[in-house]
């Protein structure tokens, strides 16, 4: 569950629903005066729920009564505002028809809600997330599933509303019998300035993990994609009159880069894709197959 | 003197990256060069369609290289991959003598491209190996290189297909883009 934990700190999320968390029973002597701030927060209205399952009256995550909590933590959460406000954040575009977990939904929904909400941020209003000058998004859908989940095709389509940013739009989905998943975010290095030397590069992280139901996830190694030639390629066709279908690039595979074989760029039925067999990093072996799809957005 | 101390300073302060362009005509040598780049690979015999890249660390650069398809039919869509470009490297068939005019042209056209104002260029007379290819000083004449103002150029004899003379080039290249060309 470490990666709840990490997307917890990241977003500065709330009174969550993780109750793995419940029985950390480490009290120690943390300064009251954290706690009294955490008090305050308690008692405003729209609190006394959970923000994602709707139980009542919340106290997990690291315990607010009894874990130690820091500074930037306790600031974070202040800052938030609580949870009516957080969810005004982090739901901004969740669909009318999506079912939020329950009080008594199982832990893995929730999991999976929180994930999307916290981690992969999909329910966030498009621009307040990374922006840039580009007109892209991009989807993926990965044979490390089988069969491939793509990613909620509603936060697709709620991103389709933005109209210059990298919506970050990764798979995060279980297979039972298989019980792999797949987690990537999209990063983005500008240059800080046009006239900077550095080449422009744009790369997607993509970290595979074994879903188990019980137990904590297995790290299953990492990825990284470069996805300026797909992204080159779509904006070419963009511009382009092309019609029929065709090779629109190469990402050649060589020594100096985790390629497995040349990467292709087709245009298919008017779609712009790539398909990349990638050797995972940072464990013993694996190759990742993944599908990337661009999608303009419309103006 | 100033080469060696740009090697030294280069060896230093670690790598840099650039952003590469290979432009040139249809059936130049364009993908041939780009498979050179890397020691000892095999070459294609395809017609490259749309582009290809990869990336190639070379003199403490990481040269990020495009080669883009050559044909009448893709020329217009290079301009969308002229952004951030620090160097071209223009290939030219050197034994194609009826269409070197079309290959100035081209270069000319590239040149005047906002976009690329700043980049160096590299002109590869290629397919060396070819008879009645015309040496460096004939395609300089052919290009009009004399044309070129406020920018950093420099031409070499290559033959992609025996891997002669593309990495004089890159060194040519490489030291250029250290000593802040580009």
């Amino acid at each position: 569950m470490k990666s709840i934990e990490e997307s917890r700190k990241n977003s500065g999320l709330g009174m969550s629903s993780q109750r793995e968390q419940v029985d950390h029973l480490d009290y120690s002597s943390s300064s009251s005066g954290q706690h009294g701030k955490l008090e305050d927060l308690f008692a405003q209205p729209g609190n006394n729920f959970c923000a994602d399952c709707g139980s009542p009256d919340p106290k997990w995550v690291l315990s607010v009564k009894l874990d130690e909590w820091t500074d930037e933590e306790v600031d974070s959460i202040l800052n938030m505002g609580g949870n009516t406000a957080a969810n005004k954040k982090y739901e901004a575009v969740l669909p009318n028809n999506f079912r939020k977990p329950k009080p008594d939904s199982a832990n893995e929904e929730r999991t999976d809600f929180i994930r999307k909400k916290y981690e992969l941020q999909q329910f966030l209003k498009p621009n307040t997330q990374n922006s840039s000058s580009h007109t892209s998004t991009l989807s993926s859908s990965s044979k490390v599933f089988d069969p491939p989940n793509r990613a909620n095709p509603s936060s697709s389509s709620s991103s389709l509303e933005d109209k210059k940013c990298w919506d970050k739009q990764a798979s995060s989905s279980r297979s039972h019998g298989l019980g792999h998943a797949f987690r990537n975010s999209w990063r983005k290095k500008e240059p800080e300035n046009k006239t900077s030397k550095k080449s422009h590069s744009t790369v997607a992280s993509s970290k595979v993990y074994d879903k188990d139901t019980f137990s904590t996830d297995d790290h299953m190694g990492e990825a990284e994609i470069n996805i300026l030639p797909l992204v080159s390629a779509a904006k070419a066709y963009e511009n382009s009159d092309i019609q029929e279908s065709m090779q629109l690039g190469r990402w050649i595979a060589t020594k100096e880069n985790t390629l497995v074989k040349d990467s292709v760029i087709n245009l298919v039925d008017g779609k712009v894709k790539q398909e990349i067999l990638l050797r995972l990093q940072n464990v013993e072996r694996g190759v990742l197959e993944i599908e990337l799809e661009c999608i303009p957005l419309s103006q | 003197m100033g080469i060696v101390f740009t090697r030294m300073f280069s060896s230093l302060f670690g790598n840099q990256e650039a952003r590469i362009l290979v432009l040139g005509l249809d059936n130049a040598g364009k993908t041939t060069i780009l498979y050179r780049l890397q020691m000892g690979k095999w070459c294609p015999l395809f017609q490259a369609i749309g582009f290809n890249v990869e990336t190639v660390q070379y003199n403490n650069i990481k040269f990020q290289v495009w080669d883009l398809g050559g044909q009448t039919s893709i020329r217009p869509y290079w301009r969308c991959y002229f952004p951030n470009t620090q160097a071209i490297i223009y290939v030219v068939d050197s034994s194609d003598t009826d269409r070197l005019v079309t290959a100035k042209d081209e270069f000319h056209a590239i040149l005047e491209e906002e976009e690329l104002k700043g980049a160096v260029v590299l002109i590869f007379a290629n397919k060396q190996d070819l008879p009645g290819a015309l040496d460096d000083a004939a395609v300089t004449e052919a290009l009009e290189l004399h044309k070129i103002k406020n920018r950093q150029w420099s031409i070499f004899k290559t033959s992609a297909l025996k891997g002669e003379g593309i990495f004089e080039g890159l060194d040519w290249l490489s030291n250029t883009l250290k000593s802040g060309g580009g």
